[in-house]
């Protein structure tokens, strides 16, 4: 037979195709066919890998939890998720405090106002009114009333009103409370 | 000497949140309890009577010094000795239509009362006042 006439396969041979068949020519794995020498010596080195294999699974430790081998960093969908996923989240929280702030600034609940505050706007009302009612230098408002009508006891509603609102100054219902 | 600074601490005490009810009558009313809780004002309403306020208080401050200014041009020339009647007339017309202006911006602030508060409580305002004024009248 024509296998007889060639070689058998060679330590190294033998060694490749243990590995993958198609490590080694098409003639030698022809041969390998063939021969029974040759089969059985590869069986035998293929048998031999298969223990060795087995034995070292069933000698090594089991791993105390699963593991992964990490991801290649270049991966393209790796480097644009991540980002993605953060411009996303940044964009909804500033969305949401957006959102927010003019309902806090709608926030019901009035700010305290100093005593201060209310006793300077208290002057301001007191002398705007007493300007509206009497505009005339301070000399001359005693010496115009003197000579000037009776005034109209029916007032408008406007300056009586703010008569309420804000008395003037001397008048006895300065003391008086709400209650 | 402790007991006397003791009696004057206790008269401060008292003597502190009367004066300060007497003062906070005027002004921002809508800041009284007392009538706050008549009038059922809300939060927001208060703020906004707040906001309307504060709005109002520029305009009507620069009002007030530009009356203020022509009263002091009107008082010049009242007391030249020879007094320039048309000048005065002239001023004096300026002057009352700068106290005008600030007429027309404190009303402003009343109608911006009204707008807040609604006509059913604005006119619950005056019957207050007139409550308010038959207690001062007794």
């Amino acid at each position: 037979m024509k296998f007889e006439r060639e070689p058998h396969l060679t330590r190294e041979e033998l060694l490749a195709a243990a590995v993958d068949l198609k490590d080694i020519a098409a003639t030698r794995s022809t041969h390998l066919n063939a021969c029974p020498e040759c089969r059985r010596r590869h069986e035998r080195l293929t048998g031999m890998l298969a223990r060795l294999g087995r034995t070292a699974q069933d000698l090594a430790p089991a791993p105390s939890r699963p593991f992964r081998l990490p991801e290649s960093r270049n991966s393209g969908r790796r480097l644009f998720t991540k980002p993605l996923y953060l411009i996303g989240f940044t964009a909804a929280l500033l969305l949401a405090i957006v959102i927010w702030q003019p309902q806090r600034g709608s926030d019901p609940s009035t700010e305290p106002i100093t005593a201060a505050a209310l006793a300077q706007d208290r002057h301001l009302m007191q002398s705007i009114d007493a300007l509206v009612e009497n505009a005339l230098p301070a000399p001359y408002q005693a010496l115009a009333s003197i000579q000037a009508p009776q005034r109209n006891i029916e007032t408008t509603i406007e300056d009586d009103f703010f008569d309420w609102i804000v008395p003037n100054v001397g008048t006895e219902t300065v003391g008086k409370s709400l209650s | 000497m402790i007991k006397r600074l003791l009696i004057l601490a206790l008269l401060m005490g008292v003597a502190a949140p009367w004066a300060h009810a007497q003062e906070s009558y005027k002004g921002r009313w809508w800041r009284l309890p007392a009538v706050a809780e008549k009038m059922q004002l809300t939060e927001t309403e208060i703020r906004q009577l707040d906001n309307a306020f504060e709005a109002a208080r520029d305009p009507m401050i620069e009002l007030k010094g530009r009356v203020e200014i022509e009263q002091k041009k009107l008082r010049a020339l009242m007391e030249q000795s020879t007094l320039d009647e048309k000048a005065v007339l002239s001023q004096h017309r300026k002057q009352e239509a700068a106290r005008t202006q600030l007429a027309d911006a404190r009303f402003a602030f009343l109608m911006q009362v009204r707008k807040i508060i609604g006509p059913d409580r604005f006119n619950k305002l005056l019957e207050i006042r007139d409550e308010e004024r038959k207690l001062w009248n007794r």
